[in-house]
């Protein structure tokens, strides 16, 4: 067992987002203000005693676009002891561990994302996009410079790791396809989704090749929307008007093959294994306890390691659990019988968001209230959030 | 069948430091070589300049030998011409045998996209770019 002196000690205490949308032609300043402006209101705090920033995007200190002090400086917070910026799951646990070490008691979390031009040949058209990636500035410095990581898209490495997937563990991509059915089942129940329309196993099957094995369907929707997340003490929390949700456990990830795609150590030597066993180390939590289940799914193939990295299934196991675990009924997984998955309608339906989605639905389930979609009783929720190689974040939240 | 394509590297500028020019002095000699730890015998790809397994830092430069295909994509290109014929590009991982535990990213050219399977035998094609040529592989047994 791994120390864990942060187990239910920090909480999720106000909750807001942006609309979601595929061309709401706003920046993504734009969109993490009205997430965050949501959020405060929601926690029923004064701004000021905000005291502590993570403002989106993967260069920790970098300034603009929504950035820790662009968000500090539009939302007019007088001072704060902590700063930073994260993407992925990673933001989540910085945000936390600012609040536990004490840098700062009232933080808030933003995670803006936008359809950039990189995207798909309509949004490199698109007049505004163009203009606004000449401001972000943020975001590139992912493998420039070095011949060995050129690959154009991370859809490549990724398609190229599902093609090794299939062949290792001699399977079709039925468990690939359920996970996207899955998540626009869901989308349909949520009206903020991009994707409102369900999806059928054979419309999967039928999408859009884009790189051979992977299809859209197995794909994040781009789209432009925000997710603000407010995080205090749990004995701060208790004096607030808001049910809060406690951060149980949680755990990042690396491997090391470090940053390197191409050396890809196999199912066993990757993040979220790393991510997900470090996690259930800090946890005495087990699968049993945990109701609710949130894989990242910017690709189907991340949904399905999480999946076997979590331990729900063996690795390569997927397409039998998964099959197990269809309710034909609904076009839902409910894992185990019991544990339902993606139940905003995830990255593939609700929106390409980088996880923050993910924490943002499971907070609002453990609270309750959620119309239909609403999963009755639920009083946790395990998060798998990242890449096979970088930013695997493993969080266990719980009411 | 259209074949894959072979992408234009004529402007791409070879990024490289003490440590990987080796790699691309083989490669214009049309060879492709590795570095090898020389304590420990573990291969180091990306070239860096201390060995993940065991801290050292010099090298020997070996053959990597036969090279195979461990995945790859196939990417339609779509080109110019609105009646173009299809076009594909094939990103891939290749892995060699006298060299486990590294990997190159290269893409696959002048393959039939509807015969191509992890594990084939590919033989690497040295392209010219700016600085320097760049390791594409094409199958052993295309036509």
């Amino acid at each position: 067992m791994a120390r864990n002196p942060l187990r239910d000690r920090v909480a999720i205490v106000g909750i807001g987002s942006s609309p979601y949308g595929r061309d709401l032609q706003r920046s993504e300043l734009s969109l993490g203000l009205e997430a965050a402006v949501n959020a405060i209101a929601d926690a029923g705090i004064d701004r000021q005693e905000i005291d502590g920033i993570c403002g989106s995007g993967m260069t920790s200190l970098a300034m603009g676009n929504a950035g820790f002090l662009s968000l500090q400086g539009a939302l007019g917070i007088e001072r704060c002891t902590w700063g930073k910026n994260g993407w992925l799951g990673s933001a989540l646990v910085y945000t936390v561990e600012a609040v536990f070490s004490g840098l700062c008691d009232m933080a808030l979390l933003v995670q803006a994302n936008v359809r950039s031009p990189g995207m798909s040949r309509a949004a490199a058209r698109d007049p505004f996009r163009a203009r606004a990636a000449q401001f972000a500035g943020i975001g590139g410095d992912v493998g420039l410079g070095d011949f060995a990581k050129r690959w154009i898209h991370s859809g490549e490495p990724y398609a190229a790791i599902m093609r090794r997937y299939c062949h290792d563990f001699g399977v079709n991509k039925d468990a690939f396809a359920m996970l996207a059915v899955n998540t626009r089942s869901y989308g349909a129940l949520n009206p903020e989704a991009v994707f409102q329309s369900p999806l059928s196993l054979e419309d999967y099957h039928a999408s859009r090749m884009v790189w051979d094995p992977m299809q859209v369907a197995d794909m994040d929707v781009p789209c432009d929307c925000a997710e603000a997340l407010v995080i205090t003490t749990a004995e701060r929390a208790r004096d607030l008007n808001v049910k809060p949700v406690f951060v149980h456990a949680m755990a990042l990830g690396g491997t090391r093959i470090g940053e390197y795609y191409e050396n890809f150590a196999g199912w066993r030597d990757n993040s979220f294994q790393v991510s997900m066993s470090g996690l259930w180390d800090r946890s005495e939590l087990r699968l049993p306890d945990i109701d609710l289940f949130y894989p990242y799914d910017g690709y189907t193939m991340d949904a399905i390691a999480i999946t076997e990295a979590a331990g729900y299934c063996g690795i390569g196991e997927a397409t039998d659990y998964f099959r197990t675990s269809w309710d034909s009924s609904r076009n839902i997984l409910m894992l185990d019988g019991r544990v339902p998955v993606l139940t905003d309608g995830g990255g593939l339906a609700h929106g390409r968001a980088g996880g923050a989605n993910l924490y943002a639905e499971a907070a609002r389930q453990l609270r309750g209230n959620l119309g239909n979609r609403q999963v009755p009783g639920a009083q946790s929720a395990l998060i798998g959030i990242g890449s096979f190689f970088h930013d695997p974040a493993a969080v266990i939240l719980r009411a | 069948m259209t074949r894959s394509i072979t992408p234009d590297f004529s402007t791409f500028e070879v990024p490289m430091d003490t440590w990987s020019e080796p790699f691309w002095q083989a490669g214009a000699r049309g060879e492709t070589h590795m570095p090898r730890c020389l304590a420990c015998g573990t291969f180091r790809w990306p070239a860096g300049p201390f060995c993940p397994e065991c801290h050292t830092q010099p090298v020997e430069w070996v053959a990597a030998g036969q090279a195979r295909l461990y995945s790859f994509t196939i990417l339609p290109v779509r080109g110019a011409e609105p009646d173009a014929p299809p076009a594909w590009r094939i990103p891939a991982l290749v892995e060699f045998d006298a060299a486990p535990g590294v990997r190159l990213v290269s893409v696959l050219v002048d393959a039939d996209p509807a015969h191509v399977a992890i594990g084939d035998r590919v033989e690497v094609v040295w392209q010219p770019a700016a600085s320097a040529s760049v390791p594409l592989f094409r199958r052993e047994d295309a036509e």
